[in-house]
C-alpha cells in the first residue's frame, strides 16, 4: 500500500495496481544492484509521507530531517537483505517507526521541553512559527483556534509513543489497522486497542472546545 | 448493541475498522437513538478539529532533506569504498600480476601491442571498480552529477582511452506557476517515469486545471497513467469540468478501461452528478453505462450505473 494525501489533510490508502507493484519491485531490484537513479526514485516515491509523518510525530523539522536522513540511509545500507518478504512499504515504514520511537522515547526520559510554551500573551505552540500563520480576519476565532491547536498538542503529548504512533498512522496516514500491526511487528488488536485509548483520551480532553 | 458499545466504537466505526456485522449493528442502533448520533456528530466534530492540526511539511524542508540525503550517500559510498581499497587492490595486484605472467611469455613481438591494450582494460577496469575511492573529496561529490553513464570508450593510438559519458546534472529553479519554463518543465514533469514526482506535479496542475495546457495534462494523466495514485489526483483535479463534453468523454473511458474500482466509482459519481448538466439527457452516457453494467463486477458501480439510468428514464439494457 502506498499513502497518499487526500482532501482536507486526512491521508488516504492507495493500493499500487499491479503494473505499478512490478514497476516499484524493478526499482528495488535496480537499486540493489547498484543503480542510483532506480534508488532516487524509490526515495520520491515515499519521502514526502515519511517527512510528514516524522514531522507530526516528533513536531520538530531538526528531528524529522535527521529521521528522514537515518531512515532513508539504513535502507541505502539494508537494500542488499530486502528479500521482498513484506511490502517494502512495509518494511521501511518499520524502520521509520522504529526511529520515532525511539526519539519519543528519549525525549520522555529526558523530558525535553515541551513544544508547548507559557508566555505573557498565552501559551504558544513552537510549531507555531514553522507552519505559514493562516490568515483568519476574526480576531476571537483565531484565539480560540489557537487555543484548541495547543490544547491538542498537549494531548498528544501526553498519550504514550505508541498510542501516538498508531493514532498518527491511521489518523493522518491512512494505514488499515492490519498494515500498522505489521508494520509495528504487533497485532492488528494490539494496534486497535493503542487507537482506541489514543481516541478515548483525546476526547475526554477535548470535550469542553467540541 | 446498545449505547455503551456502540459509544465505544464509534472511534474504529468512523475509521471504517469496524467488522461488516458490527459496522451494521452500529447503524441499526444510530437509527434508532438520537443520543448517539449526537456523540457521533461529536465525535466527527473531533475529527476535524485533529485534521486541521496536521503539519505539511515545506517544500524548502523537503528539498533540505534531499539535498542533505544526497550528500550523506555520497559520504556513504566513499567510506564504503575506502574500506574494500584493500581487497580490490589486491584483486587487481592479482590480475596484474596473472597478465605480467602472461605477458612474460617467449612470443614478445606480438604481446607489446596486446599488453598495451590489456593494460587500458585494466586501466578502465579499475577505474570503474574504485571509482568511489578516486573522489576522495565528499562536499565535492555532492555537487557531481546526480548520474552519469559511460556510452563509449575507445583507446586511442597515443595509449589513452576516450569515453563518452551521459550525465545528469541538477540545478534549483524557482518562479511563478505563470512563467513559461516553469510551466514547461512542470509538464514535463506530468509525464516523468518517476510516480513520486508526478504525483507531486500533478497536484501542483489541479490549483490551475481551468487553463488548457494543465487541463489537458491533468486528462493525459487520467487516462495513461500507470500510477493509481496520479490518475486519482488527476481525477480530482477535473471534478469542476465534469460538464464538459471533452472531460465528459474522458470519465466515460475511465469507467469502462481504468483497473481500478475507486477511480471508476469516482468517476462515475461525476458523470451522474446532478450539477453535471445535460447528464439526464445524454444518450452517449446512457450507451456508455449500459455497457458497463453488462462488464462491471464492481457493485457499487453497477448500483451506481442502474440509479443512473433509471433516473435517466433509460433501459438497463440495449436491446
Amino acid at each position: 500500500m502506498i499513502t497518499l494525501k487526500g482532501k482536507g489533510g486526512a491521508a488516504q490508502a492507495v493500493a499500487l495496481n499491479p503494473a505499478s507493484r512490478s514497476d516499484e519491485s524493478a526499482l528495488i531490484r535496480a537499486a540493489q544492484s547498484g543503480d542510483a537513479a532506480a534508488f532516487e526514485q524509490l526515495v520520491r516515491l515515499y519521502d514526502q509521507n515519511v517527512l510528514r509523518l516524522a514531522l507530526n510525530l516528533l513536531r520538530n523539522p531538526d528531528d524529522a530531517q535527521d529521521v528522514y536522513q537515518e531512515a532513508f540511509l539504513r535502507v541505502h545500507r539494508n537494500l542488499h537483505s530486502f528479500r521482498f518478504d513484506c511490502s517494502f512499504h512495509t518494511w521501511l515504514y518499520r524502520i521509520v517507526t522504529n526511529l520515532c520511537l525511539d526519539h519519543l522515547r528519549k525525549r520522555k526520559v529526558r523530558k525535553e521541553e515541551p513544544t508547548v510554551l507559557s508566555t505573557p500573551d498565552g501559551p504558544l505552540d513552537r510549531m507555531d512559527t514553522v507552519q505559514e500563520e493562516r490568515v483568519d480576519g476574526d480576531p476571537q476565532r483565531h484565539l480560540f483556534s489557537r487555543q484548541l491547536r495547543v490544547r491538542v498538542r498537549e494531548i498528544l503529548e501526553q498519550l504514550t509513543p505508541r498510542e501516538r504512533m498508531v493514532f498518527e498512522l491511521r489518523h493522518f496516514q491512512g494505514m488499515r489497522l492490519r498494515a500498522i500491526g505489521e508494520t509495528l511487528g504487533t497485532t492488528e488488536e494490539a494496534a486497535k486497542n493503542c487507537l482506541f485509548r489514543a481516541t478515548q483520551k483525546m476526547r475526554a480532553a477535548l470535550g469542553d472546545f467540541l | 448493541m446498545n449505547c455503551g458499545s456502540v459509544e465505544k466504537n464509534l472511534a474504529l466505526f468512523l475509521y471504517g475498522e469496524l467488522s461488516f456485522d458490527e459496522e451494521e449493528a452500529v447503524h441499526v442502533h444510530l437509527d434508532e437513538c438520537e443520543a448517539c448520533r449526537k456523540a457521533l456528530a461529536a465525535e466527527k466534530a473531533l475529527h476535524a478539529t485533529v485534521d486541521r492540526q496536521e503539519l505539511e511539511p515545506s517544500p524548502a524542508l523537503l528539498r533540505q532533506c534531499r539535498e542533505n540525503l544526497r550528500v550523506r550517500l555520497a559520504e556513504d559510498l566513499a567510506l564504503a569504498g575506502m574500506r574494500e581499497e584493500p581487497r580490490r587492490s589486491a584483486s587487481l595486484f592479482g590480475l596484474f600480476e596473472g597478465l605480467a605472467a602472461v605477458f612474460a611469455f617467449p612470443v614478445a613481438r606480438w604481446a607489446v601491442p596486446l599488453g598495451g591494450l590489456a593494460l587500458l582494460a585494466v586501466g578502465f577496469v579499475s577505474a570503474r571498480l574504485t571509482a568511489p575511492v578516486m573522489s576522495p573529496q565528499v562536499a565535492r561529490l555532492a555537487s557531481e552529477p546526480m548520474s552519469a553513464r559511460v556510452r563509449y570508450v575507445e583507446p586511442d593510438n597515443q595509449g589513452r582511452v576516450q569515453i563518452v559519458v551521459d550525465e545528469t546534472r541538477q540545478r534549483v529553479l524557482s518562479g511563478s506557476i505563470d512563467d513559461a519554463q516553469i510551466r514547461r518543465l512542470l509538464l514535463a514533469a506530468a509525464k516523468d517515469p518517476a510516480d513520486g514526482l508526478r504525483v507531486e506535479t500533478v497536484g501542483i496542475l489541479n490549483q490551475r486545471s481551468a487553463e488548457a495546457d494543465f487541463r489537458n495534462a491533468l486528462v493525459h494523466a487520467l487516462q495513461h497513467d500507470s500510477n493509481d495514485g496520479v490518475r486519482l489526483k488527476a481525477l480530482s483535479g477535473l471534478k469542476m469540468y465534469a460538464h464538459e463534453p471533452d472531460v465528459r468523454t474522458v470519465l466515460a473511458e475511465v469507467l469502462l478501461r481504468d483497473a481500478n474500482p475507486g477511480i471508476r466509482g469516482q468517476a462515475i459519481d461525476l458523470l451522474t452528478q446532478p450539477r453535471a448538466a445535460g447528464a439526464a439527457s445524454d444518450p452517449k452516457l446512457a450507451g456508455v453505462l449500459q455497457d458497463i453494467l453488462r462488464q462491471a463486477n464492481d457493485g457499487y458501480v453497477r448500483l451506481r450505473c442502474e440509479r443512473a439510468l433509471e433516473e435517466m428514464k433509460a433501459s438497463r439494457e440495449t436491446y
